[in-house]
């Protein structure tokens, strides 16, 4: 039996360097298989279309890792993020310069974020839970708001949010950019990104040491919220109007990116610059697929295999990890 | 007739010994009680015989036979069923659903359940062993001893060859207790055989043939109840080996440095006032369930005092969280090391400068060369042994987590450090580095609160030992001043004999 477990030594360390890595490998094996297959891949013009895709999920995808790593998940972002589409639509429409616009969008994104924790928290609910009735509230809200109908015609800032470019760069592959700078320094270097992987990895040692639980859960709703609110101007902007279809599948993708990215979905661990890739490697699921012509459906279907695998990964890699702790 | 044996049983659990050579046997139809501390193995033996634990040496023999369970289940398959202390029945279903769970197909007629047959089977069960519950009820309606007894009722239906008690009384009124003896001996009568686990040493006497006594993994001695006297099983329990293996040295008291008066908790302790002076340890005995860790969680903020008043330097304080606490200069290495203290995901590092974090912020950020270079300091000088503080915690042994978890309390400066239960689980090495620490943090001046259920440690470390008993301190020795183990035993279970007069 032991000279068995010793053998295993040193396969465990190949496959937890793989699972540890996983996002980046699977970022190079496709780029890899892409470039061999399809010419038109390793163009200029196809890689910024391809960040261009990414951007607005690598900017919601800070603060859902931040959410995973703290051992929660939200099911509304996707309609929270519709709700915010809504209402810039609607202050367009009013003719609001864009600062009112973006105030009033974050608020509600922050708001929306707030009430989760806060109902999380209170009554020590499941996030699932919770956040599954709450995205049924905010859809209705958002179909109140505008009657059902998209609202085109919006405000030009957001329209250059989602569409302009700086210089050959497209704008809001620079703010994801941004995003993802900030929140990896957030998450790695101040007391709250500390504080967030404490709670996420055992929330009664982290009280013990004297960290607020709640308030770090009431802080990462709100910058989930943040972040929501930020993506939904970018992902509106870049259509040209507020669809009341946004974010459907917001919730599948992020959650496959941030997990595929390294963010286990227990919490107590994370990285946003992980969480990049694990964007990247969605991204390229759809761009590959797209340039090799393959239905649309057939995109759907291979996508949900992906998450599957990389749900399946996730909890394989604690499994090793379990294995590994309980031979010490 | 020997039905179980057990022979020179070793169970390590990487460098802890849980036991070492442990013989142990059991007749038919006799009532074996186990006596001991807890962690002095009672458990760790048990789970061997219910296929939990896999025994590292010695053999297992049912029947004469072999007897290697590989599960629960598998043990219950092979006539060994156990009643935990904490009840296990779904509280939604009937009492005869819950007596024959996972068995409907016993009452099935062409695949159909007919709940008529097991309610009816129930009845005679229970009829037969003086089980006094309404088969048809629901579970949840029931009292504690009820449902003690439906539990019981349910191990009995397999039946078994040895039934395994886990403190049946813990929740039971005395005349509850009568009920379970009757069914007890009912048991017995049938030829069944009875581990009968307790810390109520009178119901020893009361029910068991024979007993055994655990002591830091060993088995102390196997006595007949008939030649048996109070004195000698807290002989055996506490062991007489007190002194040279705790280096405790001296250290003159300074100012009074905590103050708690008249601290109160519904249901947990009640009207507690002690004084700690700086340079001072205070240990604290008593059995599990005494008060100790409740009023330290008092103390500490975990779980906020109802009422009473606690003084840090003559100044009142309020503590509501561990926050409150750990600004006022109070830290806690607490009890439960998995649950509490070590978090799984985090490195060396991380785990130990968690609490005191906040203190070294720039701005938002932490200053990340200080943090590494504190943590790499506490690391050692608390000798913990590691291939970095960048490596995960759980690479660790017991005994280095729980020096990181000191760490992490000292890390905090406090004036005042709560050490619940600081060397259990934690190997002999550790241990003795343990007391070292805490003989020079004493030497600093730090005031210290000591809590352990080990007696011999507590009595070895402290300046000074409070008892507790049911929420209340029962009795306050000075270090060396002639108290024996026995007498501070015969406070901690309450007993009122001849033992606490001399």
């Amino acid at each position: 039996m032991e000279a068995k477990a010793k053998k295993k030594w040193s396969k465990d360390d190949l496959l937890i360097f793989f699972l540890k890595n996983r996002a980046l490998t699977l970022v190079l094996l496709f780029a890899l298989v892409l470039t061999v297959l399809e010419e038109t891949f390793l163009t200029t013009g196809n890689m910024l279309s391809l960040a261009r895709q990414i951007s607005a999920n690598g900017i919601i995808g800070v603060g859902y890792t931040l959410l995973l790593a703290s051992d929660s998940v939200d099911l509304s972002a996707g309609y929270t993020m519709c709700l915010v589409g809504i209402v810039s639509g609607l202050l367009s429409q009013a003719g609001m310069p864009f600062v009112v616009i973006l105030i009033v969008c974050v608020l509600v994104g922050v708001v929306c974020g707030m009430w989760n924790s806060t109902i999380i928290t209170k009554f020590g609910l499941a996030p699932f839970l919770v956040t599954l009735a709450m995205q049924q509230i905010y859809k209705g809200a958002m179909m109140l708001l505008c009657n059902g109908t998209p609202i085109g015609n919006l405000n030009d800032t957001i329209v250059f949010m989602g569409q302009g470019y700086v210089g050959p760069i497209p704008f809001c592959v620079i703010l994801m950019l941004a995003f993802i700078l900030i929140g990896a320094v957030v998450f790695n270097r101040t007391q709250f990104g500390r504080d967030v992987i404490a709670v996420g990895g055992n929330s009664e040692a982290a009280r013990v040491s004297g960290i607020d639980v709640a308030k770090t859960r009431l802080k990462v709703g709100m910058v989930l919220g943040f972040t929501i609110s930020i993506t939904a101007l970018v992902s509106c902007g870049r259509v040209g109007s507020a669809q009341t279809s946004l974010g459907q599948d917001t919730v599948m993708d992020i959650i496959a990116a941030v997990v595929i990215g390294g963010t286990p979905m227990g919490g107590g661990s994370g990285t946003v610059v992980g969480t990049l890739f694990g964007c990247l490697v969605i991204g390229l699921i759809s761009n590959g697929l797209n340039l090799m012509g393959v239905n649309s459906y057939w995109q759907m279907v291979s996508k949900g295999v992906i998450i599957l695998v990389a749900v399946i990964l996730d909890v394989y890699t604690e499994r090793i990890y379990d294995r590994m702790r309980n031979r010490d | 007739m020997k039905v179980f044996e057990a022979k020179k049983i070793c169970k390590n659990f990487y460098r802890t010994h849980a036991l070492t050579d442990v013989d142990f046997d059991l007749e038919e139809g006799e009532v074996m009680a186990l006596a001991g501390e807890n962690g002095a193995g009672k458990s760790t033996l048990m789970k061997c015989l219910l296929g939990i634990h896999e025994p590292t040496s010695g053999e297992m023999y049912l029947f004469g036979k072999k007897y290697e369970p590989k599960s629960p289940y598998d043990a219950l398959m092979q006539g060994i069923s156990m009643v935990h202390q904490e009840l296990c029945l779904v509280p939604s279903m009937t009492v005869s659903d819950n007596v024959w769970i996972g068995r409907v197909k016993k009452f099935s007629k062409n695949g159909l359940y007919d709940p008529e047959l097991a309610v009816a089977a129930t009845r005679k069960l229970f009829d037969e062993y003086g089980i006094n519950v309404d088969p048809r009820a629901t579970v949840k309606t029931l009292s504690t001893a009820q449902m003690q007894m439906v539990e019981i009722g349910r191990a009995i239906s397999y039946d078994p060859k040895v039934i395994i008690l886990d403190e049946p009384t813990s929740a039971l009124s005395e005349s509850e207790v009568e009920v379970l003896y009757k069914v007890i001996r009912n048991m017995t009568a049938r030829k069944t055989s009875i581990i009968f686990i307790s810390h109520k040493l009178e119901e020893v006497f009361e029910v068991a043939n024979r007993v055994t006594v655990f002591r830091d993994g060993h088995s102390i001695s196997v006595r007949n109840v008939e030649s048996l006297t109070m004195d000698m099983l807290i002989n055996d329990i506490a062991g007489r080996e007190v002194g040279n293996i705790y280096p405790k040295i001296d250290v003159k008291p300074g100012q009074v440095e905590l103050e708690v008066k008249n601290l109160s908790k519904a249901g947990k302790y009640k009207d507690i006032s002690f004084k700690v002076h700086a340079g001072e340890i205070l240990g604290f005995a008593g059995l599990v369930g005494a008060g100790r860790t409740e009023i330290m969680d008092g103390i500490y903020g975990i779980d906020p005092v109802d009422s009473g008043e606690i003084l840090l330097e003559g100044k009142k304080v309020v503590n509501k969280t561990p926050r409150h606490a750990l600004n006022n200069g109070i830290a806690m290495v607490t009890e439960d090391r998995l649950r509490r203290g070590v978090n799984k995901k985090m490195n060396v590092k991380m785990n130990m400068t968690l609490a005191y974090l906040y203190r070294i912020c720039k701005g938002i950020f932490i200053d990340m060369n200080r943090e590494n270079t504190d943590a790499e300091n506490m690391a050692k000088r608390l000798k913990v042994k590691t291939a970095g503080i960048q490596m995960p915690i759980w690479s660790l042994s017991g005994g280095n987590q729980q020096k990181v978890m000191v760490g992490r309390a000292l890390l905090t400066d406090p004036k005042v450090l709560i050490m619940d239960e600081p060397t259990r689980g934690v190997d002999v090495g550790a241990k003795q580095e343990i007391y070292e620490y805490l003989n020079e943090l004493a030497a600093q001046g730090l005031a210290i609160l000591l809590i352990s259920s080990d007696l011999p440690e507590v009595m070895g470390m402290s300046d000074r030992m409070l008892v507790l008993r049911e929420g209340k301190i029962v009795g306050e020795h000075i270090r060396n001043d002639g108290t024996s183990s026995d007498k501070v035993m015969s406070e901690m279970f309450g007993l009122t004999s001849s033992v606490s007069e001399e």
